[in-house]
């Protein structure tokens, strides 16, 4: 048979510690702890869980270090040995190039020389040339200067001094070095040449000498 | 030597009516439900005012006339302050959130702001997916505790009228409360029922009228088919009722409780055995 009970009922409620509680909320906030600690407690086993498997893979990784020890040191050592060798390798290829660069450059100042100008004397000082000539005008020198301060990269060409002598020309002394601050008379390769034009007559005698 | 078996003393079944108050003292036995005292009084006339005062005076004099020392008891709501329907309940779903499913299904129900209703929830025999819900008005419910508190008496239950007319009388399909100058009819279905208040003080003719009527519309909207119509009222008027719907084809008979025909305290029994309901002991 059916019944109902309009009459409003109380609360279940449970006493904890002298406290009442109301018995839904109590359940609802039991669960939610249960909850809370088994994701707690699953979350602390996983970690020690994790850190056990890297202590272990730690332990193995510090025995085959041990293990390894005597092998590390003769590698070390053959190492030293092949930077050794590496650096005499270096040095003969830097003898090697010094060779062939010089020649390069001895080359290229020869071939930077204009026609009616000659070369007397080329030395290799410091770095740079000194370069002993002469030339049938003034005008052909400015020329000359330019190709010289051409002739190497980054450097340039430096008027040292003139010899003028009408019957035989002009004698010249010129140094090729390293770009630096420009001097007031030297003459760097991206300056535009001012009153020199190139002259018709060839040189009578070109002579390099190393 | 002693008997093992003792009978419990039920709450009181009190039936708080404007014109009658009746009471139903029982006891649950191993040997089933046992009425041992009944009584009705009617209520003196009064202005509307101290209506409340005069029951609760005649319920403790009626009180005073019983042996029990029982005071807790039982009342019902009026019908027309009550709304039932069935609950259903998805699988799973904890108390708590059928408790506030049911309010919210209130809403949909009755119009009654939600501080003027009380909503309850309770079980059907043999369902477990469904559950009855009742919607009541708070300050009906307020002034029959306040009633019956004033009468010395503990209410524990307020059951619906239609659940109490159904455990009084189990084997009718409907039956016609007649003894108020209101005459009512309660149609009982799944789970509980409909009721159907007429007006006051309606001639024989037009209450046959419509008894017949509220069959029809129960037939046709499927709550029920009756076939067995129990009559409570005067010997005179259910002779009257009777002859006028007896050519309808309905089984008419008068209410009988314990060999007594049409007793004021059928409701009041009804009521009685609201504690004994989910465990089906039988009446002896």
């Amino acid at each position: 048979m059916i019944r109902a009970n309009l009459l409003p009922r109380p609360k279940e409620r449970v006493g904890l510690g002298g406290i009442d509680f109301d018995a839904e909320y109590l359940r609802q906030a039991i669960v939610a702890l249960a909850i809370v600690a088994a994701i707690a407690l699953a979350g602390i086993g996983i970690e020690s869980l994790r850190v056990a498997r890297l202590e272990a893979a730690a332990n193995q990784q510090d025995a085959l270090i041990a293990t390894n020890a005597a092998r590390r040191s003769n590698a070390k050592a053959l190492a030293l040995e092949v930077a050794r060798y590496q650096s005499f390798a270096r040095e003969a290829q830097t003898y090697r190039r010094s060779g062939a660069d010089t020649a390069f450059a001895l080359a290229k100042i020869g071939n930077s020389v204009p026609d009616r100008v000659w070369l007397t004397s080329l030395d290799h000082q410091n770095s740079g040339y000194d370069v002993v000539g002469g030339a049938l005008s003034v005008d052909a020198l400015g020329g000359t200067m330019l190709s010289l301060a051409r002739a190497l990269p980054e450097s340039n060409a430096k008027l040292v001094n003139i010899d003028n002598h009408n019957a035989s020309g002009v004698r010249f002394t010129a140094r090729i070095g390293p770009s630096a601050t420009p001097d007031p008379i030297a003459l760097a390769p991206h300056r535009a040449p001012v009153g020199l034009s190139p002259s018709s007559q060839a040189a009578p005698d070109t002579a390099v000498r190393p | 030597m002693k008997k093992l078996t003792t009978s419990a003393s039920l709450p009181l079944g009190v039936d708080i009516g404007a014109e009658f108050v009746s009471i139903v003292a029982s006891d649950a036995s191993a040997d089933g439900f046992v009425v041992r005292e009944t009584k009705t009084l009617e209520v003196p006339s009064s202005d509307g005012t101290s209506l409340d005062l005069k029951i609760a005076e005649t319920l403790r004099a009626l009180l005073a006339a019983f042996a029990t020392k029982e005071r807790r008891c039982v009342l019902a709501a009026p019908s027309g302050e009550v709304v039932t329907r069935v609950f259903r309940i998805p699988p799973k779903m904890r108390r708590s959130e059928a408790d506030r499913a049911a309010s919210l299904e209130a809403d949909s129900i009755v119009d009654w702001p939600i501080s003027e209703r009380l909503v309850a929830l309770d079980p059907i025999p043999g369902k477990t997916d469904e559950m009855l819900l009742s919607i009541a008005r708070n300050s009906t419910i307020e002034r029959l505790v306040a009633i019956a508190r004033a009468a010395g008496l503990k209410p524990v239950a307020v059951d619906v009228p239609a659940c109490a007319w159904r455990r009084a009388i189990p084997g009718a399909d409907a039956v016609l409360d007649c003894t108020s100058d209101r005459a009512a009819l309660v149609i009982f279905s799944h789970p509980v029922g409909v009721t159907h208040l007429f007006p006051p003080r309606l001639i024989d003719d037009r209450l046959a009228s419509n008894v017949r009527a509220a069959f029809v519309d129960a037939r046709r909207d499927g709550i029920a088919d009756v076939q067995r119509l129990a009559i409570l009222g005067s010997r005179f008027r259910y002779e009257s009722i009777e002859e006028l719907l007896r050519d309808d084809g309905y089984a008419i008979g008068p209410v009988a409780l314990g060999g007594v025909e049409s007793p004021t305290w059928t409701f009041a029994y009804g009521l009685a055995s609201w504690s004994i309901a989910l465990r089906g002991l039988v009446a002896v």
